[in-house]
């Protein structure tokens, strides 16, 4: 769960203003907004790379300023929009660096965190993905794979920068399923931010419209609302 | 895959092994046991083939193992810090920051750094500076080539420095630094093993503590902060590791170049895994089989010519680097 309370956000001039926004467990939501008007600084704010200009974010009641980062990373974990895929590391090991924030600093996975990683793998099909080199896999693969890293880190929140940019149709939309089932089975809160309006309708809980001149988000239902008023909101 | 690893390196390990024993006796397969056990453990100035093998072929071959295996880690931290597969002590200009704090204590004759803890001082600290020098321009550079041409030109920097020491340098402070400068595995005596030994495995155990960070690194920055790493704090440790072995292995054996950029590449090939455990102890052995090697040529044409080792090592490692260029860009 997210909660935004009185928060300002952007680098250094306002982008965005959140009165009060709580984005819920077991939800995938969708931002949607022109290029420039800050989605992306709304993902860096809450992974902590950007701060907020005023205001408190609260994951799962915890203030983030106050993380630190191996418990922020217990509690948020991200996926960009591309990973390129590195020689000589193969999928299995990749997706086991979400393990990253549990283990000591030699870094050493457990027989259990092992277990995780592979149940994972199963839980999304990529069994015959594991032993592959990460950079012959295909991008829609590797976006999977990147899903997988996330859940390994059993974070309450996953955050996409754009994660189906890249893919051809059939990848978009079977990344969006997968997120779609993250959010329902495991209830992750998923935020992500994208331009692919009509798919993200079809899948999302909730349209996040960012209003660029009134500088505010404004929720829509996904399954009620209607392209025409997304598009008012968001590009007029 | 672990498997393959172990065999692989059992072989390599056996490979440095006969190296090292070949070089140990003077660059032929001769079984002196009492020779070399009597010169470490009952020495006496008087029997000829112990002062050999104490003062000569044992440090000369300590040494090469000792600088092999420490410019191969430090050349594989700088790959995986920059995600460069060209970066390395030497063409980063790390060596360079050696050379010339070298330079001055040699070239000008200021006796505070002409012993032997000074000169390992300086070209330490002369390793460390330029080092700081490097991970600051990385911050504002984001082009992989850009940071390798700013190395050539610290590099090119130093050497002009350099020169105009040396017209202004006595005699015989030149000819010192000239010999030093060519690289050898010759200017070690016994007595110094035990400093060596010292600040090599400084250096060594410090590794433990970056295999984490250095494994996360190769998917990126960005993602190696998100999983929880405090970058900066790391990159200023693999920065300082670096600079320990370049700094260290500069001062005793001169800048020996092409060694610490080829040989991890070329343990990538053999090895194939990002694991910087097993990356490490690969890039040690087959870094001590390189150098080992390299000054195997030296020894067995000494009778004929006196090769510098800077020579060799760039006569085999520059065909190394052309190659791997070839392959990854």
């Amino acid at each position: 769960m997210i909660e935004f309370k009185q928060t300002q956000i952007g680098y250094n001039q306002l982008l965005i203003n959140l009165e009060a926004l709580t984005l819920q467990s077991g939800k995938l939501y969708t931002i949607i907004g022109r290029n420039g008007t800050g989605k992306t600084t709304l993902l860096n704010t809450l992974l902590g790379i950007v701060q907020p200009i005023k205001g408190e974010i609260y994951i799962n009641q915890k203030n983030t300023v106050l993380l630190k980062p191996k418990e922020k990373a217990q509690l948020v974990s991200h996926v960009p929009s591309l990973f390129a895929g590195v020689q000589n590391l193969n999928t299995r090991d990749y997706i086991a660096m979400g393990r990253a924030p549990y283990t000591n600093f030699i870094g050493k996975l457990s027989p259990k965190d092992w277990d995780l990683v592979d149940s994972i793998i199963a839980k999304l099909n990529m069994e015959h993905l594991a032993l592959k080199d990460t950079s012959k896999l295909s991008d829609g693969e590797r976006q999977i794979a990147t899903i997988a890293k996330a859940l390994t880190q059993q974070t309450k929140v996953i955050l996409l920068d754009e994660p189906t940019a890249f893919l051809d149709y059939a990848n978009r939309m079977s990344v969006l399923k997968i997120l779609k089932q993250i959010s329902l089975e495991m209830g992750v809160c998923i935020l992500q931010t994208s331009h692919d309006l009509e798919l993200c309708m079809e899948f999302s809980d909730t349209i996040l419209v960012i209003d660029s001149i009134e500088k505010k988000i404004v929720p829509l239902e996904a399954k009620t609302c209607l392209k025409s008023e997304i598009v008012t909101i968001a590009f007029r | 895959m672990t498997k393959s690893y172990r065999s692989v390196s059992y072989a390599i390990l056996g490979v440095l092994i006969i190296f090292a024993w070949l070089h140990l006796n003077g660059g032929r397969m001769e079984f002196h046991f009492s020779e070399i056990w009597n010169s470490l453990f009952n020495f006496s100035d008087q029997n000829q083939d112990l002062i050999i093998y104490r003062e000569v072929r044992i440090p000369r071959t300590f040494i090469a193992i000792i600088a092999g295996a420490g410019l191969s880690i430090a050349g594989l931290l700088m790959q995986t810090l920059f995600s460069n597969p060209l970066a390395g002590p030497s063409v980063l200009g790390i060596t360079s920051g050696s050379s010339l704090l070298v330079a001055i204590s040699m070239l000008t004759g200021i006796s505070f750094f002409a012993s032997d803890y000074g000169i390992v001082a300086v070209a330490l600290i002369g390793a460390v500076i330029f080092s700081l020098i490097i991970l600051l321009f990385s911050m504002f550079v984001k082009s992989h080539v850009s940071l390798l041409l700013i190395g050539i030109m610290l590099g090119g920097f130093t050497n002009a420095i350099i020169q105009v020491l040396q017209v202004s340098s006595k005699a015989t402070q030149l000819k010192v630094f000239t010999l030093w400068g060519f690289g050898s595995m010759q200017q070690v005596s016994f007595s110094q093993i035990p400093l060596i030994l010292a600040i090599f495995g400084l250096g060594i155990i410090s590794l433990v503590f970056l295999i984490k960070p250095l494994n996360l690194l190769v998917i990126g920055e960005k993602s190696t902060r998100l999983l929880g790493i405090q970058l900066q704090q790391f990159r200023i440790l693999i920065i300082v590791v670096t600079a320990i072995f370049a700094g260290l292995i500069t001062a005793y054996c001169g800048p020996i170049s092409f060694i610490g950029l080829a040989v991890p590449n070329i343990v990538k090939i053999l090895y194939k895994t990002q694991n910087h455990l097993q990356l490490i102890i690969g890039s040690a052995l087959i870094g001590a089989i390189s150098l080992l090697f390299c000054d195997l040529i030296v020894l067995w044409l000494e009778p004929w010519i006196l090769l510098p080792l800077n020579g060799v090592t760039a006569l085999f490692g520059s065909p190394i680097v052309v190659w791997i260029i070839l392959k990854r860009f």
